[in-house]
């Protein structure tokens, strides 16, 4: 990718189903072209699962919680929280989705957290 | 003769130029608001009223109990007491509250280029007009701010706190006895932090009233008063505590019932007489023990902020600009490279004339070095790369290490 003709467009967040970590799934106008629509949808509605189950209120998150709560949150000193693992999971989704379908496309998808689950980054290649 | 001389410059923490007003302890992995005297405090009283009772009634209680062997219990519930307490107060004052770490130059130029934003409202005359855009936010229209001093459009329940300079997810309010603020990351520390203090107050002077009592039917009760002060000091203290906290504790707890949060509840965001009879809360769930559960046992969100991630050049660049930006770890991918990287895997240091005045620098354990020269002039470049980054950054960093060949000639 030549560095000159990088640009960048931030994929925001969706707040239509609440304050959760949710990306939009529309599709940039800019990538027209350059990757399937239904592609794109796909992953970003993937990443949009790892962070809609790091946020749900299952059974195992609700028991996660209890049992830290009970030990004064000192769980959370020796273990990662479910929340950390899905976000560590969102990450490796892109990085393989990035290695598999879209570099050789021209684009890259950057990890949500690096922006502060503000947005994701992507960079293409006008 | 070459005297070489090498200093080494380790590059900055994020934490050591975080824009907002706050205060970071043990190299960033802590952090709290600026003001941290009513925290220090209330923790001090804590741990003295504890001693207290450890000292004096827990001794008196396991021995005058009767059976004997069920006065053990005292002890073992002011440990808990202690215990909770400080933990709560120690995760509610000294974490990262839920802070929107600030937009970087190309995402603020982006989204300012996006003109989804409303027209300018015509009431304010003083200083820039607010910018609002609406969005659809679980079924009703919601209106986004844009903070001037975040650069970002506030996500819904979000606001910014003036003391910390920081813009908070779920922002509840600013608690100056806590020396932070409470947000979406703490609030259920807080609350457990209130209801524990209350509860515990109220053990405590059910013990030092029995003690008193058990104490008075030997001596009398002038007596007994002078014999155990301590136990006085401890109800004085306790009370005080349990009238101050006990108030605190219900509204939070009413608060939670309904889903708000302190700001919403002083703004009245969800209250039909101010907002008109539409409105309706969309976070409450289906009922009362769902949302405790959510707040207690919910998610626990990580930190935004990258606090120990390594400073870098964009970064440095953004704080010294007009918008004071800051962001959380590399905002850029790494692309891939275009030309192999000059600089080979494992080059070998250059060879320098012994001289027993040059400076040796030792190296941490995370941190490898490589070590390159360029010229006559003896700027070397080193690399760096540190293996205790949060967030995967993996990004190598360059740091210059200065040799200085002058004064003393060359051989």
């Amino acid at each position: 990718m030549d560095r000159r003709n990088v640009r960048k467009i931030f994929v925001q967040r969706d707040y239509s189903r609440g304050t959760g970590v949710r990306f939009s799934t529309d599709f940039p106008r800019e990538l027209t072209g350059k990757v399937d629509e239904t592609t794109y949808r796909t992953t970003i509605e993937n990443v949009n699962q790892c962070f809609d189950e790091a946020e749900a209120l299952g059974c195992c998150n609700v028991l996660e919680g209890c049992l830290a709560c009970m030990t004064g949150f000192a769980l959370h000193y020796c273990f990662k929280t479910h929340y950390e693992r899905c976000v560590q999971d969102a990450a490796k989704y892109i990085q393989q989705q990035n290695r598999e379908v879209y570099e050789q496309r021209g684009i890259i998808l950057g990890d949500p957290m690096d922006r502060g689950l503000r947005c994701v980054s992507t960079l293409y290649s006008h | 003769m070459v005297k070489a001389r090498y200093q080494l410059i380790m590059p900055l923490r994020k934490y050591q130029k975080f824009p907002g007003n706050n205060r970071f302890w043990c190299c960033g992995a802590l952090m709290s608001s600026r003001q941290v005297s009513i925290l220090i405090f209330c923790a001090i009283i804590i741990v003295v009223v504890s001693a207290l009772f450890f000292a004096f009634d827990a001794r008196f209680l396991v021995v005058n109990v009767e059976p004997l062997g069920v006065g053990v219990i005292f002890p073992v519930l002011g440990v808990l007491g202690l215990y909770f307490s400080m933990s709560f107060l120690f995760k509610t004052g000294c974490i990262d509250s839920g802070i929107l770490p600030r937009a970087l130059p190309d995402e603020i130029a982006y989204m300012q280029s996006q003109g989804d934003e409303e027209p300018a409202g015509s009431g304010r005359t003083l200083g820039a007009p607010a910018r609002y855009k609406t969005v659809q936010h679980m079924g009703q229209k919601v209106k986004l701010k844009w903070c001037v001093t975040c650069n970002l459009w506030r996500p819904p329940r979000a606001s910014h706190c003036g003391l910390c300079n920081n813009c908070y997810e779920t922002f509840d309010h600013h608690c100056p006895a806590v020396g932070n603020c409470v947000a979406r990351r703490n609030y259920r520390y807080f609350y457990l932090f209130l209801t524990t203090i209350a509860v515990t107050g109220v053990y405590m002077m059910a013990c030092n009233i029995t003690v008193i009592v058990l104490a008075s039917k030997k001596m009398g009760f002038g007596d007994a008063l002078k014999t155990y002060p301590g136990s006085v000091i401890e109800f004085c203290v306790s009370g005080l505590a349990v009238i101050s906290v006990s108030g605190l504790s219900c509204m939070h707890t009413w608060l939670i019932a309904r889903m708000e949060t302190t700001n919403e509840d002083i703004k009245g965001t969800f209250n039909p007489r101010k907002q008109g009879r539409t409105v309706h809360n969309p976070y409450r769930r289906r009922n009362c023990c769902l949302n405790f559960l959510f707040v207690i046992c919910g998610p626990f969100p990580p930190s935004l902020i990258d606090r120990r991630g390594d400073m870098t050049e964009e970064y440095q660049a953004a704080l010294e600009g007009d918008n004071s930006s800051y962001g959380a770890t590399s905002s850029v991918p790494k692309l891939p490279p275009e030309s192999p990287s000059p600089v080979p895997p494992n080059p070998t240091p250059p060879p320098l004339a012994p001289d027993p005045t040059s400076e040796v620098i030792s190296m941490t354990p995370t941190a490898s070095m490589e070590v390159r020269t360029e010229g006559e002039e003896g700027v070397v470049q080193v690399t760096v790369e540190r293996s205790d980054s949060s967030h995967g950054v993996g990004e190598d960093e360059t740091q210059q290490l200065i040799l200085d060949r002058a004064g003393h000639g060359q051989q």
